[in-house]
């Protein structure tokens, strides 16, 4: 073992697999299977030196970049040629293969239970967000202003209120979808909802055979909300990054 | 990219202990922190190109 290198993971996946086809991923490396009993890691070596110069305040933001997209590459690839994969954190990186086999073997359990959840899934990412502004629009008052104090008050509190019952029909769209979805997935999990307008931030974790059926709701609830002010939006099928868990002690 | 950051940054199995390398070259921290900003200037870059 050498101390200026390292072995960087991927992810777990089952012990047959053939990874000849996946792509170099960082440094260029191409990846190998460290294999105990059913289950194998994705892995190969790395110059240490090469993750070091990311950690530098001048480091380049595009080699960060760089290393993300290289590193979801390897593990959509490892996705393709397996029938499940189980994603480790991005820039995970072991002493070396023997720790790794140790890991592996300290781990079994845990890490193949972990693995199982997650056989022939694939994630999405759908957010439901408010379009445009949510100020309330001008209502016009018939009336003449001989009270134009309360012709104000009327009239703010109509636009109030007409901007509350646009809020809670949106909310309950929001809720529809996700209840429609839920439905077709596996399971389910929150996003961080950046932004005042997102009204839904959710990744499902949805069973290959079931993706048409998922897409398809998601059509049809996209086409449902047109009109209504709201857009919704999907992304993937991702790696299961998010439902990505080990159970057990830590340590 | 600011989707494949969102989705990768803090996510996927953690290993800790004494297997893991302790510095490994990548103070994750501070690794994701910088893979959110790059994120975000990538995207009002990507605004701005628009406009």
């Amino acid at each position: 073992m050498t101390d200026d290198r390292g072995l960087y993971l991927y992810a777990v996946v089952p012990a047959d697999t053939h990874i000849d086809g996946v792509p170099p991923g960082v440094g260029d490396r191409q990846s190998d299977l460290i294999r105990h009993e059913d289950l194998g890691l994705v892995a190969h070596e790395v110059d240490l030196a090469d993750l070091a110069r990311l950690n530098e305040p001048s480091a380049d933001p595009g080699q960060l970049a760089e290393l993300a997209q290289r590193h979801d590459r390897v593990v959509r690839a490892a996705m393709e040629a397996a029938t499940a994969v189980l994603p480790f954190r991005l820039g995970t990186v072991l002493a070396d293969r023997q720790s790794a086999r140790q890991f592996l073997v300290e781990r079994w359990e845990d890490l193949r239970r972990g693995l199982g959840r997650l056989t022939n899934c694939e994630e999405w990412g759908v957010t439901v967000r408010a379009e445009g502004s949510s100020e309330p629009q001008q209502t016009r008052s018939g009336s003449t202003p001989d009270r134009p104090g309360t012709a104000y008050l009327t009239r703010r509190r109509q636009q109030l209120d007409d901007a509350e019952s646009r809020r809670r029909t949106r909310s309950a769209r929001a809720a529809e979808i996700d209840e429609a979805l839920h439905e077709l997935s596996v399971d389910s999990a929150h996003g961080p909802k950046r932004g005042v307008t997102v009204l839904l931030d959710e990744t499902y974790l949805v069973r290959r055979p079931e993706t048409s059926a998922f897409l398809d709701a998601v059509d049809r609830c996209g086409a449902r909300l047109s009109g209504e002010g709201i857009e919704l939006r999907l992304t993937g099928p991702w790696p299961p990054y998010s439902f990505a868990r080990l159970e057990g002690c830590p340590d | 990219m600011v989707d494949l950051l969102d989705r990768i940054v803090d996510r996927g199995v953690v290993v800790t202990g004494d297997v893991v390398i302790a510095l490994a070259g990548i103070d994750l921290i501070r690794l994701d922190l910088r893979l959110m900003l790059i994120g975000v200037e990538k995207a009002l870059a990507e605004q701005r190109e628009v406009r």
